[in-house]
């Protein structure tokens, strides 16, 4: 069913789900977790495949989630809280299911049909080139992980050179980043040259997209669960009157 | 078929918009408040790029943003950050990099002019975000720019020393000796 989707369809989705996922919680997460993996399911993508593709990410996450929990209060004290602990949970939690959309997406759906769905909804906006916003869109997606590949990679080989011995914060962060920026923009640049010898060109025939039933049951179903982020903004009052009242 | 130059800046700015939204994830917990790499690389975007791509660079970047991608800090996304009491500050990067580029292509890769451009830029960043802070929270002028620019001052000067030799390291390849590097290594 989701190949069938049109991918206009599925990048909405993406687009209220990722607003939507502000307000939620525990009980939206968990209700959009379940629905995310029949999705993968259906897809016919396992989930230990999509684990170890996004390695670097989970770590990652696993980094964020240690700098968002251990916080250096005023007087360079480093201290632990629970409720710092459970916040940052709630963001990684978020980002992985976002990173799941998205691989979703990309799993299903060709890449010039995603291309021409950004193309049909920047279409009405006045300035922007809308080829060119797409394509560059599209390629951000794309180097997302493969900084945060290219980083895992360089903060060993660090390693594997003592970085640790260097006591200065700052030494170590323009170290690790010269190395980064370098190694990234070479690849880009494999990229463009790529891009070039495919003879690549903004003005290119963009493949047919049409809404079917399909669709309106996709919408249905994401408008519903959409719905137990109620569950988060209603839950949450009666747990605090319980606790404190 | 598109030049080769122009599909290249394409290519790097799309990076540098990757790399934007990467440094929106990372904060780093120095002090009272933390610091987000963020805009380092809206900085370092209209450094490296100069004024019209480091504004495309941004522009895609807010672009993703504002399509649902999780680009923004905290791993968030969505139109309505625009609206938020932080958008002033997604605007301002734009305004920030294409003047930063701007002021740096004057200098000609001189130092002093790089490090004035980045202190302009980021002002320019403040004087968005903090008006806009005023504006959504009603908060009086004085008080906005206690909250939302006193205390990131001295991680906006981190940043300004760590961005100066990444660009002394990196203009050098930009400027089209990247094929030797790659032959060479």
């Amino acid at each position: 069913m989701i190949h069938r989707l049109d991918p206009r369809t599925k990048q909405a989705i993406l687009m209220g789900i990722s607003v939507v996922s502000v307000w939620g919680q525990t009980a939206f997460l968990a209700s959009f977790s379940i629905m995310m993996i029949l999705c993968f399911r259906s897809a016919g993508i396992r989930i230990s495949d999509f684990v170890r593709e996004i390695r670097y990410f989970l770590l990652f996450l696993l980094f964020i989630y240690g700098l968002r929990t251990i916080t250096i209060d005023s007087n360079w004290i480093p201290f632990f809280s629970l409720e710092s602990a459970g916040d940052a949970m709630v963001v990684c939690w978020r980002l992985l299911l976002i990173v799941m959309m998205g691989v979703l997406l990309v799993a299903t759906t060709r890449t010039a049909h995603i291309r021409a769905a950004m193309i049909w909804y920047l279409g009405p906006v006045p300035v922007v080139n809308e080829k060119m916003a797409a394509t560059m869109v599209g390629m951000i997606v794309r180097f997302l992980p493969l900084i945060l590949f290219r980083g895992g990679e360089i903060s060993d080989a660090l390693r594997a050179r003592c970085i640790e011995q260097r006591k200065n914060p700052v030494v170590r962060t323009v170290k690790f980043t010269i190395v980064l920026f370098r190694r990234i923009f070479l690849d880009a640049d494999e990229f463009a040259l790529a891009m070039q010898a495919r003879c690549y060109n903004e003005q290119r025939t963009l493949p047919k997209l049409t809404f079917t039933r399909i669709d309106v049951i996709a919408v249905a179903m994401v408008f519903l669960l959409s719905f137990s982020i109620l569950f988060d903004t209603c839950v949450s009052p009666i747990f605090l009157l319980f606790h404190f009242g | 078929m598109q030049s080769t130059q122009q599909v290249r800046k394409m290519v790097y700015s799309s990076l540098m918009a990757a790399l934007t939204a990467a440094g929106a994830y990372i904060a780093i917990p120095i002090g009272p408040v933390p610091i987000v790499l963020q805009n380092l690389f809206v900085l370092l975007a209209g450094l490296l790029l100069g004024g019209r791509w480091g504004l495309t660079s941004v522009g895609a970047y807010l672009l993703a943003g504002a399509m649902g991608l999780p680009v923004f800090s905290g791993g968030t996304g969505g139109i309505g950050k625009f609206v938020g009491p932080t958008g002033g500050y997604l605007l301002g990067f734009a305004a920030a990099a294409y003047l930063v580029g701007v002021l740096s292509e004057y200098g000609h890769g001189r130092v002093i002019v790089d490090v004035l451009a980045m202190i302009v830029g980021t002002l320019i960043i403040y004087v968005f975000g903090v008006s806009w802070l005023k504006v959504v929270t009603g908060m009086s002028f004085s008080k906005a720019i206690s909250v939302g620019m006193l205390p990131f001052l001295i991680g906006d000067a981190v940043k300004i020393a760590v961005a100066i030799p990444i660009v002394k390291a990196l203009r050098p390849m930009l400027n089209g000796t990247f094929g030797v590097v790659r032959a060479a290594g």
